[in-house]
């Protein structure tokens, strides 16, 4: 339920016993509470340091349980006074019916209790199959609740809002960074309604002198950085306005909480100390807020907007291409239309100082961009997958209630003989099954904490479908079960208990008291009245539609997954090891302004590559190494194509460019279709070469052989390339499988750089490769980080993207209904078979074979299957296209799905039935008619 | 002048809570040790149940607060003291009078042995 360390009472445990409180009226807690929930705390230390799992379980409910009894007295004013003497104890009122329905309700609540307890097995599968339910419930509420309803973590955050910049282009609008010298330009409006905005972008950096080298997560910002961020530092301060400035004092880092406890000691002595970042010294100078990873969420350390400099250097932060998100916060009071409004305005004069573009912007709200849209539709999937879990849940409880109340009818008849009122029998029984379901939702509740762990390991960091500014939209810490999570659970409970319960307590006291005293249970079977066979097998159908509609949606998604999963990625993943590795910080940084110094670098870059996969090359596990840009989820550019063999395209398509080390092709095993791969002589000549995607080629050279013609690529500095055409290469994924397929143009990492992305074959298994290629590139240099290793059938099946997660979830929900469906499919028949001994025992004394019993016992069953399954069909279709955005190649009606879960489900009735039918055949028809 | 016995009997809480603050005052938690400890964990107490006796024996007049001035320095404030009044002490001996003629007719009849083994 809940993990108990050091002795500290729970949270929860507290938190319980404090709801449990409010059962007193008002005037005593104000001036008990903080008593008793001090003597509690130390108590309950106490209990976990002393007491065994259970007993500490049965502590927590004795303790809760005696503050709502004791509190419900004090509120009714029945303060007893049992032999304490004092003043005389006032007369109860002659007609004080409130407070008698109480004590009847205590009394009731004490019989369940006892009742509970001498029908373990009943309890415990009651308990159970209410607590799947609930607790499939809780975990996808949990979920739910953080995609839609906990605003970011910052104060006033309904008031922080991203603010996108618009490049309007006819009707299209492309949203996102701004350039800088836009920002400071607004900044410097006075009577801005957003106020203050600042600007960030995210990265990482090389941190070296803590062991080895490590890529760390970081956010270059401007100076008000923090105060839109709004809450107060750990320690220190944030940036001031001067260290926004590349000529100002802007080598000083601000550091996260956790990287402050982890990396510096987290005391005070962290201030003032270096950080050695790419090379290059910083102080530390504040830590960041408590849990806050940045705007962006994946930051560890930030950087004043100054340092840009000292990462690109040439590239000035006052430069138009240098481009930032920009966060700001609404003025107190001011609407985020208003703020709109302005900011049109204000755009439409941004155009007029930069009339090359025209320019639009648009506030968004920060908690529309904490939980995008994917997060949302796949929170409300689960909860809906969720909410049939429970229903079958339900269905499956109200069986084994029905079943229940029918054993009980002639004890009910006895009692109404004897005159207890319908209404008392009736109580009893809803205060029974609100005794099970509190248990259950116990039980579900602490389901739900496993399940919210499980969530989160699961839950994709960011979610692949979301457009601009993708944060990770589910933080860990808000899918913990919580408060509000557990009154969630306590309603559904209740609400649960009281919709399965009423029907049998109330069927169970209907009808002729005389007939039931005479026959009990079998006039009840006969009758087919809801409480006999009808309500059973009705509930039995309800659970097969729905277990038939999740089992739909899960095949669908397994289909989908499998079919992303076996997508041809053109190149072999096994053996496959991938990872980033940064540059030397012996090789000085690009710098975009200086042609020189550029291609120095990238020549520099290139024989340090060489050295890299010498050594990488050299360990014995290594078959095979080269460098390049990512596949699959690879950082690679995408460019535009001005002209082909000179001549121009009015509008530049798009093409994929990869810059690759010798080796590339052969390596990632791509085949070289035509032509020649790039080789160790292209590049160095000045004399570009480019090899061709086969897709590529197609687009471009239709009618030709590409080989030896040109084709002029727009690169960013230093500067578009025509290059000749040496080779056509295999087409293979560039990112995701179900991403359109992305036409690519390689060229040679001495000629170009994009990022130093190894890829190594190995021999044995890519992971177990890892350690001996670190070492070597520790030996070579140990200014080099290596960061976002994975291998190649990592990135097979992380390509599958979310939804595996969501896959799986299903999964897991519709095996929990199958089981559900097939035990109580079970306990039907098993149930039919034991009231109908005397019957089934008469047939077969007068020569009924087994399988005509058989056919009797279960045909019911079958029949209701059968009925059940077109009606769950028929549901899935009607639903299917709330799954259609889930699914890949493969229509939310394709028959397969469908044909295969309902064999599934049919099977499994089959099976489930005919167990205890099979012990029909067995009856001993003398024994059985004796028994009679 | 109330008459003690008319006060009786005690319920078996109301008794451990005075006879626990017979020999000093005692905080809730004070309370709750004592009595487990007298009875070997026999009597457990709960939270819930302690604080809605102690009311019901402040509102008697059985026990009394103890005045925040007469608490040690640098005690809890959250913690409340208890102090048993003359007149619970004067109910204590009463019920426990009672419980001891109960028990010596017990005695009488060889229900259990004179001396305890």
């Amino acid at each position: 339920m809940n993990t108990y360390r050091d002795g500290h009472p729970p949270r929860l445990g507290l938190w319980l016993f404090q709801v449990a409180l409010l059962a007193y009226p008002r005037e005593i807690r104000t001036s008990w509470e903080e008593e008793m929930v001090e003597t509690f705390r130390i108590r309950a230390a106490d209990a976990i340091r002393g007491l065994s799992s259970g007993k500490l379980l049965s502590f927590w409910v004795r303790e809760i349980w005696a503050v709502v009894r004791t509190g419900a007295q004090a509120r009714l004013g029945r303060l007893r006074r049992t032999g304490s003497g004092g003043a005389p104890a006032p007369r109860r009122p002659a007609g004080d019916e409130r407070s008698k329905v109480f004590e009847g309700i205590l009394t009731d609540v004490g019989l369940a209790l006892r009742g509970a307890r001498k029908a373990p097995v009943f309890t415990a599968a009651a308990t159970l199959i209410l607590a799947l339910g609930l607790g499939a419930s809780a975990t996808a509420f949990s979920a739910l609740k953080t995609a839609f309803f906990t605003p970011p973590p910052f104060p006033d955050a309904d008031r922080m809002v991203m603010v996108d910049m618009l490049r309007l282009d006819g009707d299209e609008a492309e949203s996102g960074k701004w350039p800088y010298p836009m920002l400071i330009r607004v900044q410097e409006m006075e009577d801005r309604l957003i106020h203050p905005v600042a600007g960030f972008d995210a990265g990482t950096v090389t941190l070296t002198g803590f062991g080895p080298a490590s890529r760390v997560g970081m956010e270059i910002v401007s100076p008000g950085y923090f105060q839109v961020v709004g809450l107060p530092m750990s320690l220190g301060r944030g940036f001031f306005a001067e260290e926004g400035d590349e000529t100002g004092p802007y080598r000083v880092v601000v550091v996260s909480q956790s990287f402050w406890r982890g990396r510096l000691g987290g005391d005070g002595s962290a201030l003032d100390r270096t950080l050695l970042l790419d090379g290059e010294p910083f102080r530390v100078v504040g830590v960041a807020p408590t849990g806050f990873s940045g705007l962006g969420g994946e930051a560890d350390l930030w950087l004043p907007l100054g340092s840009t400099v000292l990462f690109r250097p040439g590239r000035r932060a006052q430069d138009f291409n240098h481009q930032i998100w920009v966060a700001g916060r609404l003025r107190p009071g001011v609407s985020l239309n208003a703020a709109q409004e302005q900011m049109r305005s204000i755009a439409q004069g941004l155009s007029d100082v930069w009339p090359e573009d025209r320019y639009g912007m648009s506030a968004r709200p920060m908690s529309q961009i904490w939980q995008n849209s994917g997060a949302r539709s796949t929170a409300m999937l689960l909860s809906l997958g969720a909410a049939m879990v429970l229903l079958v849940a339900c269905a499956n409880l109200a069986g084994l209630l029905l079943t229940r109340a029918r054993r009980r009818a002639r004890d009910g008849a006895v009692r109404l003989a004897l005159g207890a009122s319908r209404w008392r029998l009736i109580r009893l029984s809803l205060v029974e099954s609100l005794v099970i379901a509190l248990l259950g939702g116990t039980l579900g509740v602490g389901l739900a904490a496993l399940g919210a762990e499980w969530i989160i390991s699961a839950w994709p960091a960011r979610f692949l479908n979301g457009s601009g500014l993708d944060l990770r939209v589910i933080q860990a810490e808000a899918l913990a079960v919580d408060g509000v999570t557990l009154v969630f659970t306590l309603a559904v409970s209740v609400f649960s208990a009281l919709a399965v319960g009423a029907v049998p307590a109330v069927l169970a006291t209907r009808g002729s008291l005389h007939a039931r005293l005479k026959d009990g249970v079998r006039a009840a079977v006969r009758s087919r009245s809801f409480l006999g066979r009808n309500g059973r097998s009705a509930l039995v159908g309800l659970q097969v539609s729905v277990a038939l509609i999740l089992l739909i949606g899960a095949a669908l998604l397994g289909e989908s997954v499998r079919r992303l999963m076996a997508v041809d990625e053109g190149f072999r993943t096994d053996h496959l090891l991938t990872f980033d590795f940064s540059p030397s910080q012996s090789i000085p940084p690009i710098n975009y302004m200086d042609r020189e110094t550029l291609l120095e670098r990238i020549t520099l870059a290139a024989i340090f590559d060489q050295r890299v996969l010498e050594r990488i090359e050299a360990l014995p596990e290594v078959e095979r190494a080269t460098v390049g840009c990512g596949v699959l989820d690879g950082y690679c550019a995408v460019v535009g194509v001005p002209a082909v063999d000179g001549e121009r395209f009015e509008d530049q398509p798009s093409i994929g460019v990869a810059t690759v080390h010798d080796g590339y092709f052969e390596t990632l095993g791509i085949p070289i279709l035509d032509g020649r791969a790039i080789s160790p002589d292209d590049g160095s000549d000045g004399s570009p070469v480019v090899v061709l995607s086969a897709s590529a080629a197609a687009e471009y050279f239709p009618d030709v052989d590409p080989i030896g013609h040109t084709i002029t690529i727009g690169f960013a500095p230093p500067g578009r390339a025509t290059a000749e055409v040496v080779g056509i290469a295999g087409d293979v994924l560039f990112s995701r499988p179900d991403s359109e397929g992305m036409p690519m143009a390689y060229f040679s990492t001495r000629e170009r750089r994009f990022a130093n992305h190894a890829l190594v074959r190995t021999r044995g298994r890519p992971e177990q490769t890892l350690p001996a290629i670190r070492n070597a590139l520790f030996e070579l240099d140990p200014t080099v980080a290596i960061s976002s290793v994975a291998s190649g059938d990592q990135l097979v099946s992380r390509s599958a993207g979310d939804r595996r997660m969501v896959l799986s979830l299903l999964g897991l929900f519709a095996g929990v209904t199958l089981l559900l469906t097939a035990v109580g499919t079970w306990g039907v028949v098993a149930n039919s078979v034991a009231t109908r001994r005397h019957e089934l025992s008469l047939r077969m004394a007068l020569g009924a074979e087994a399988p005509e019993i058989l056919g009797q016992v279960t045909r019911e069953t079958v029949v209701t299957t059968l009925i059940a399954l077109v009606a769950g069909a028929s549901a899935s279709l009607a639903g299917a296209r709330i799954l259609e955005s889930f699914l890949w190649e493969i229509t939310p009606r394709a028959p397969a799905a469908y044909l295969t879960g309902s064999a599934l489900l049919l099977g499994v009735v089959l099976l489930a039935s005919w167990l205890p039918a099979r012990r029909a055949t067995r009856l001993d028809p003398a024994q059985a008619l004796k028994e009679e | 002048m109330k008459n003690a016995r008319e006060a009786l009997p005690l319920t078996p809480l109301t008794y451990h809570v005075l006879l626990a603050l017979a020999d000093g005052d005692r905080h809730g938690y004070g309370i709750i040790k004592e009595v487990e400890a007298r009875t070997g964990g026999e009597m457990d107490i709960e939270t819930g149940a302690l604080y809605h006796a102690l009311r019901r024996m402040l509102e008697d007049g059985l026990i009394d607060a103890v005045p925040p001035e007469e608490r040690p320095p640098g005690e809890d404030r959250r913690r409340r003291a208890y102090r048993l009044q003359p007149w619970g002490r004067e109910v204590l001996a009463a019920e426990s009078m009672r419980l001891r003629q109960l028990l010596e007719i017990a005695q009488d009849k060889s229900v259990i042995p004179v001396r305890p083994a």
